[in-house]
């Protein structure tokens, strides 16, 4: 019986140094367990100093698109026919013709991040940057989409913004202005054309805009904010905010048509004493003030009731609608 | 949460996107209501932005957000059920690493089966091994028997509840008590009495497309808004409602008030480009990527 038992050590002991052996032959060293690192370390896309600069000759009538993911974005019309481009500690990025005009200069291009950038986003071709310098042709248009930027133009042609956070500011554009903001400041100065500026939540101030063409519109709206328009030369305006005061100070154009809406909020006009326009104020709780002389055609303000007042200041000429649900509606003289 | 006012806790839990959706709906329906919770929200935000700012790149790379916070504890888990048969294969490559230990190993075995043997036999048990009295001050592996003192005893050591080393504490703020401001909420639209009125063609077609679009921005909102954009969401959305609510009041007092009824089908309209701005802005994102 010890005979049989020592037999089996013996045969345990072999199979255990064969089994040794052969790990031991297939790796050298493994070395204990360890666990994996749960947390992968994030990728590094900087640090970067650097600056690109990169031109391009193109159209006078050039049409630009910009999508930029993040950065501080300035755009300006000068008198050369080459679009240049720098970007301060962002990525680089390519120019992208589109169409080309019967000269073989670019009349369609876009920006495009380049995979060698030091801060590319990895899921998107939009560039981005600390400071984006874009100088294109007078003539050009402009077509920015935005993320997280602000951005400022100057003497172009027209210009459309679609950001989703940041301010845009717009100037000396002649030919339109298209804004569209979710949350950021619009302001608008010395410009012409079609202008449509719409913001989620920002003010809005427009200064001395005016029409390209007879028959182009104004438009200014915004969620929650304030308006403020002065110097307007366009006779088809709507102007509205759900919470904010809107404030016009300027003339009401003869056979203009304005309409000044707000939710919960106040409206305000400065006009001249030579105004000629048909007010209709409708209000719910707040009160209606004019320092103008008007003629009252309709009235019924009987407490309790949604509020509407229809009068006349000088000949008419003009038809001004004033609504709000919750606040006054003020017309000072100028 | 109607007329009271959140804790300031709350409100910094909510703009550390610590609350849960329910939590998160109830507070951005008080605060769009509300001034004094909006402005103390707005400030709360300018506070943390002011923080953010100047801490940079530096506070994103040091200190751990929520979603880190997880990744750890999942990891931790991970690990915990690893099952004991993995565990198992790994002592035996590490012992199998090093023709020593493998030896040893080998001596082991071999001690252990001539043990066996030898222990089978009900008289030698007596011989080879006194009971070996031992304490629980002294080996607190030991079982309190001193009749199984040889029984192996497993190596499984009870781990304490949660060995977490940073474990997350949702804060406090959550269960915070409110106070009241004695501020009633505005009404909102739904409300029976708001649905009782006699809606014209124009008011049911209007309210259709209404709910049809507050359906889809309800799915949006949450992931395309921040904190700030989701209350200036929700203030308007309830201004816009009070507003629809008073103006439909009017327009059954007095049917034929035609101010009142234009005015009522504008804010229908202005609810409608405000629910529908989610969706564009989801569109302009979705064009970003």
């Amino acid at each position: 019986m010890r005979y049989r038992s020592l037999q089996i050590l013996l045969i345990a002991a072999a199979i255990s140094a064969a089994a040794a052996t052969t790990l031991a032959q297939a790796d050298p060293k493994p070395g204990p367990y360890v666990p994996k690192p749960a947390i992968q370390p994030a990728p590094v896309y900087g640090p970067s100093t650097s600056v690109i600069e990169r031109s391009l000759p193109v159209a006078a009538n050039l049409t630009a698109s910009l999508c930029v993911i993040k950065g501080n974005v300035h755009i300006n019309g000068w008198d050369r026919k080459e679009m240049r481009v720098l970007i301060k500690d962002g990525s680089d990025f390519a120019f992208r013709v589109l169409e080309s005009d019967s000269d073989g200069l670019a009349a369609w291009t876009t920006l495009q991040s380049s995979p060698n950038g030091p801060r590319r986003s990895p899921s998107s071709d939009c560039v981005s940057g600390d400071r984006i310098e874009v100088d294109v042709p007078f003539g050009s248009r402009i077509d920015i989409k935005g993320q997280e930027s602000t951005v400022e133009v100057d003497s172009v042609r027209v210009v459309k913004i679609s950001n989703v956070g940041g301010d845009a500011s717009i100037r000396n554009v002649s030919e339109g202005v298209s804004a569209t903001v979710y949350q950021g400041d619009i302001s608008v100065m010395d410009s012409s054309g079609p202008a449509s500026l719409e913001t989620t939540t920002g003010n809005i101030v427009a200064v001395d805009l005016k029409p390209r063409q007879p028959g182009e519109n104004f438009r200014a709206k915004t969620n929650n904010g304030v308006i403020s328009v002065s110097g307007l030369g366009f006779r088809q305006s709507e102007i509205s905010t759900i919470s904010g005061t809107v404030s016009y100070v300027g003339k009401i154009l003869e056979g203009g048509s304005y309409s000044f809406a707000t939710t919960s909020g106040s409206i305000r006009l400065e006009l001249p004493e030579t105004t000629s326009s048909i007010i209709a104020a409708s209000y719910g709780f707040g009160g209606f003030n004019t320092d103008l002389p008007m003629k009252i055609l309709t009235e019924d303000v009987s407490p309790g009731s949604f509020k509407r007042v229809t009068g006349q200041i000088g000949g008419g000429g003009a038809t001004v609608k004033l609504s709000t649900t919750s606040g006054n509606i003020v017309i000072k003289k100028r | 949460m109607n007329g009271k006012c959140a804790d300031i806790g709350l409100i910094q839990a909510y703009l550390d996107g610590e609350l849960g959706p329910a939590e998160s709906a109830e507070l951005t329906a008080h605060v769009g209501m509300c001034e004094l919770c909006s402005s103390e929200m707005a400030e709360a935000e300018m506070e943390s932005a002011a923080v953010f700012a100047a801490l940079g790149g530096e506070l994103d790379a040091l200190v751990p957000t929520q979603r880190l916070w997880s990744k750890i504890n999942s990891s931790i888990e991970e690990s915990r059920s690893r099952s004991l048969l993995d565990r198992f294969a790994g002592f035996i490559s590490f012992v199998f690493a090093s023709p020593s230990l493998a030896a040893a190993a080998a001596l082991l075995l071999v001690a252990g089966i001539t043990l066996t043997f030898v222990l089978k036999r009900p008289d030698a048990v007596e011989q080879a091994f006194a009971p070996v009295p031992t304490t629980a001050e002294s080996d607190t592996r030991a079982s309190s028997t001193g009749d199984t003192a040889l029984k192996p005893v497993s190596t499984q050591v009870s781990e304490p509840a949660d060995t977490r080393p940073h474990q997350y504490d949702a804060p406090t703020a959550v269960k915070a008590s409110f106070t009241t401001t004695g501020k009633p909420p505005l009404p909102r639209t739904g409300t029976p009495s708001a649905v009782q009125i006699q809606a014209t063609s124009a008011d049911q077609t209007y309210q259709r497309t209404i709910a049809a679009l507050s359906a889809t921005a309800a799915n949006q909102k949450d992931t395309l808004f921040s904190p700030s954009e989701r209350v200036a969401f929700e203030r308007s959305l309830a201004l816009v409602d009070d507003s629809i609510t008073r103006l439909q009041a009017a327009v059954r007092k007095d049917p034929k008030n035609d101010p009142a009824r234009q005015a009522l089908y504008a804010n229908y309209q202005t609810k409608i480009d405000l629910l529908s701005s989610v969706t564009q802005k989801e569109e302009l994102v979705a064009s970003l990527k």
